[in-house]
């Protein structure tokens, strides 16, 4: 057992320190959230119909959701950079099993999207919202979930790829899309046909549903549209386990 | 003892193409030694440095520490390259890739037979991307030795390193193999350090073209070569040749080398004031001349036009 988590702890604890030593960065996680979460709901809050909530609180848990997206991609950047730098290699050569590479990339993304989503927490009263005590356990387990299954999507894309540019290019097409239809930016209900086709595709929705349904959970917000809840917890579950099993596989076939 | 044996290797393109990197090399590298492997661009001595590392699958062969096989054994390894965490502290690396082989290191646990022979006591708080090249380079044998390894694999270790720098660390990596009992083996172009290993293994086209001391290998070149540079120096050799039963070798048109002579005896046979002769010069034998002897080209020529590539 240790051969397997002292090494995950030590590159996830590698990887909150280069978080923590970068100031940028750890300014941008924090003020990112903030100014997009400011800008989207005074701009969008007459035009978008969110149910019975105001749009800021609705957009509440989908900038969660977009905090957990730009960790993801954030924490896994760092394996084309230590590819590059040189690091890696000394990975690879080491004893560590290859799936605690993957493991610690996930758990160093997720503690860093949970950190920037308790931090981004304390903005609730601005929009007139207390989320009920279930309601913020339960959303932290499922951000849990969602930070891993993002990170390990990032892992799937980044382990193959040898450009921090064109990284970004492909997560910015890929990700970006998918959270501006899972539901967290508008409900989902109402939109045109085609549309409503792409938005039942996305795996996001159902792991966005999933975890607007928690996060709101003992309020008397009522959200319009979405899965079945049944629904929601299998897809997240599953796309969580296919991804985790794809990055694991690919790491230790390479 | 290391025992590679039979190992070869095939480099497989997406087009269908197939190149062979090693094939038929079997080496022995003994404990308490440093055995260097050098070899041309292209020779394959990359390649072999991956296979005993792990860092690719070996398909054909067998690689053994005494008797078991390799991927069993704790190995310590330099890369050429830098494979250090440059935000993160000296103390901070060497920590970190301890706990990757499994070893949780605490400040008194830092062993300071190496901290103290690699001179890193005084740096252990600063943060690698501060530290010179050479200091850097330390930084990774001590995480190479830092796990206790049985074998320890270096690629190119004294990259970037002055001569003083890299004859420091040469003497520290003699040091740790001789006291630890470490099977050492160094993958290098550097000619001037690999005489000074225990054995050298060279490697030409993938295969093994010689394995033996340096001594050895030098044994038939004398004590002294002389070179003789200029134009049209065929002529001048089968002049040699003809008055004489001096061994010569040829590096390209404007290269002669004689060996196991003396300068005198050479200007006994030329004319140095010969308009086609640029400069004679008289030193000792290196490994250089072996390797022109064995290939038919300089090994520091083929080194200089890849730097000036």
């Amino acid at each position: 057992m240790t051969a397997f988590l002292l090494p995950t702890y030590s590159l996830w604890s590698r990887d909150l320190k280069h978080f923590l030593r970068q100031r940028s960065r750890v300014i941008g996680a924090i003020g990112q959230p903030f100014v997009i979460w400011i800008f989207l709901s005074a701009g969008f809050r007459h035009s978008v119909d969110a149910g019975t909530a105001d749009y800021g609180v609705y957009l509440f848990p989908g900038i969660i959701l977009l905090i957990a997206l730009f960790a993801a991609i954030f924490s896994t950047i760092s394996v084309i950079e230590d590819r590059k730098s040189g690091f890696l290699q000394g990975v690879l050569v080491s004893p560590a099993p290859r799936a605690a590479i993957v493991w610690s990339k996930m758990l160093a993304g997720t503690t860093i999207a949970l950190a920037q989503s308790l931090l981004f927490l304390l903005l609730l009263p601005l929009a007139g919202f207390t989320p009920s005590l279930p309601g913020i356990g339960l959303g932290a387990l499922i951000l849990f979930g969602v930070g891993m299954t993002l990170t390990a999507l990032g892992f799937l894309i980044a382990w193959s790829m040898t450009s921090t540019q064109g990284f970004h290019a492909i997560m910015n097409l890929l990700l970006l899309p998918m959270w501006l239809l899972s539901g967290a930016f508008f409900p989902p209900s109402g939109v045109a046909a085609w549309l409503d086709v792409v938005i039942r595709l996305n795996p996001l929705y159902y792991v966005n549903s999933l975890f607007q349904r928690v996060f709101f959970l003992g309020s008397t917000v009522a959200l319009p549209g979405g899965p079945p809840l049944e629904l929601a917890i299998a897809v997240s579950t599953g796309l969580f386990l296919l991804l985790l099993f794809a990055s694991i596989r690919m790491v230790k076939r390479s | 003892m290391l025992s590679l044996r039979d190992i070869a290797h095939s480099y497989h393109s997406r087009t269908g193409g197939t190149t062979r990197a090693l094939h038929g090399v079997s080496v022995d590298a003994a404990r308490g030694a440093v055995t260097a492997v050098i070899g041309a661009n292209g020779s394959g001595k990359s390649t072999l440095f991956r296979l005993v590392t792990g860092a690719l699958p070996l398909r054909a062969g067998s690689i053994a520490l005494d008797g078991k096989p390799v991927h069993g054994a704790r190995r310590g390894v330099v890369f050429q390259s830098p494979a250090l965490d440059p935000l993160l502290t000296v103390r901070e690396n060497l920590r970190h890739h301890a706990m990757l082989y499994g070893i949780r290191l605490g400040d008194a646990d830092l062993p300071a037979a190496i901290i103290d022979v690699l001179d890193l006591r005084d740096r252990l708080d600063q943060k690698v991307a501060t530290l010179s090249g050479g200091y850097q380079r330390r930084v990774e044998l001590a995480k190479a030795l830092l796990t206790g390894p049985d074998l320890l694999v270096l690629d190119e270790p004294f990259t970037g390193l002055d001569v003083a720098a890299r004859d420091a660390f040469f003497a520290v990596l003699q040091h740790m193999t001789v006291s630890r009992g470490l099977v050492t083996l160094l993958v290098t172009h550097d000619l001037a350090v690999a005489t000074r290993c225990d054995r050298v293994v060279l490697l030409e086209a993938g295969t093994v073209i010689a394995n033996a001391r340096p001594a050895e290998l030098l044994a038939e070149f004398g004590h002294t070569v002389v070179v003789i540079r200029g134009h049209a120096l065929m002529d001048i050799e089968r002049r040699i040749h003809a008055a004489s039963d001096l061994k010569t070798l040829r590096n390209g048109e404007e290269s002669l080398l004689l060996y196991d002579t003396s300068l005198q005896d050479v200007l006994m046979l030329v004319d140095e004031r010969d308009a086609r002769i640029e400069d004679i010069e008289a030193r000792r034998p290196s490994l250089d001349d072996y390797f022109i002897a064995r290939t038919g080209r300089s090994f520091s020529g083929d080194m200089q036009e890849l730097i000036a590539a």
